[in-house]
């Protein structure tokens, strides 16, 4: 792998001691979005990855919200 | 599976209680549910470049990453659905894998479909390929794109093939980069392996307006101008068959 940034490779790959939480990839009525798991069976949204600008309108898939895995976790 | 999605539901009862209610009966009487409809698709899409481009290695997670596995095969669907008839390209990025990189710059390049990219804050490194490989590019004037050599990263072997390979490497993002925009293989070389303005590295850190002189990117401009450029291009492309620019 040959990384042409600008960051340098020491910033890029330091060790961290917190343990991240795996982050992956759902569906959240259709719409694909980069979601933590919570305890309570729901999910964080971190990022919203579709390409359709609308999708980033719906009232319930904002970042930073909790949105149940129901009805679609299909991935 | 309606147990499942039952057990749930209830923790979420206070949040939305009477519709989550009835959406659950619903699934439990037809199977099914509704699924919002989004009245009208978008016939413009917009792909993000955030962060550093990830390639064949996943980069630890405190990086903000694009991941090739997330945009090639968005970009597929965009090619491929009726639908859509423009692509506006959003870059933020510091770079990332060369691979990568360039496999998302050809993919917007080979796009049937009209695309505009923009580039807000940063364009850097490998980014460079990505903003020029769309029809059109435009660049905030506070913008800026770094443009400087590939370094050898990881295992290095001292011996002259290993310079040869780094040299073909980066002859590919020189030939993508030239080809897609108006800018000179030798001035895109000077700016390369300029001296004295990067303080850690050589090469050159090009700001909005200079981009534009250089001949890297087309137009100095925001979201407003890149939207009204997109929707000309589409606009050119149902007219039928006249070759877009560049």
């Amino acid at each position: 792998m040959i990384l042409h940034t600008t960051l340098p490779r020491e910033l890029i790959f330091q060790e961290l001691d917190q343990s991240h939480e795996e982050k992956q990839m759902y569906l959240y009525h259709g719409i694909p979005i980069i979601a933590q798991p919570t305890e309570d069976n729901q999910l964080r949204i971190s990022q919203v990855l579709s390409t359709n600008p609308n999708h980033f309108l719906h009232p319930h898939c904002i970042p930073g919200r909790t949105v149940s895995l129901f009805p679609s976790n299909l991935l | 599976m309606d147990t499942k999605t039952n057990e749930e539901q209830q923790p979420n009862k206070e949040e939305s209680s009477p519709p989550a209610q009835t959406l659950v009966e619903k699934i439990q009487q037809l199977g099914q549910t509704n699924v919002p409809q989004f009245s009208r698709d978008s016939n413009i899409h917009c792909l993000t470049i955030i962060g550093q481009i990830e390639g064949h290695i996943q980069l630890p997670p405190q990086n903000k990453t694009t991941k090739y596995e997330h945009v090639i095969p968005q970009l597929v669907a965009i090619e491929q659905n009726p639908n859509i008839e423009g692509l506006l390209v959003v870059l933020n990025t510091v770079g990332g894998d060369v691979e990568a990189g360039l496999a998302i710059a050809e993919m917007l390049a080979s796009l049937s479909k009209p695309s505009v990219s923009i580039v807000l804050g940063g364009g850097h490194s490998i980014g460079v390929p990505i903003a020029v490989g769309t029809d059109y590019s435009f660049i905030a004037e506070t913008a800026t794109m770094t443009i400087h050599p590939i370094r050898l990263t990881g295992l290095v072997i001292g011996v002259p093939q290993t310079f040869e390979y780094l040299d073909k490497m980066q002859d590919r993002v020189i030939q993508f980069v030239t080809k897609h925009s108006n800018i000179s293989t030798e001035t895109f070389k000077n700016l390369m392996f300029a001296k004295g303005n990067l303080t850690r590295d050589i090469g050159t850190n090009v700001v909005g307006a200079d981009a534009v002189k250089m001949g890297i990117i087309d137009e100095v401009g925001g979201i407003g101008e890149a939207m009204k450029k997109l929707n000309e291009l589409i606009e050119i492309k149902r007219k039928g068959g006249k070759e877009l620019i560049q």
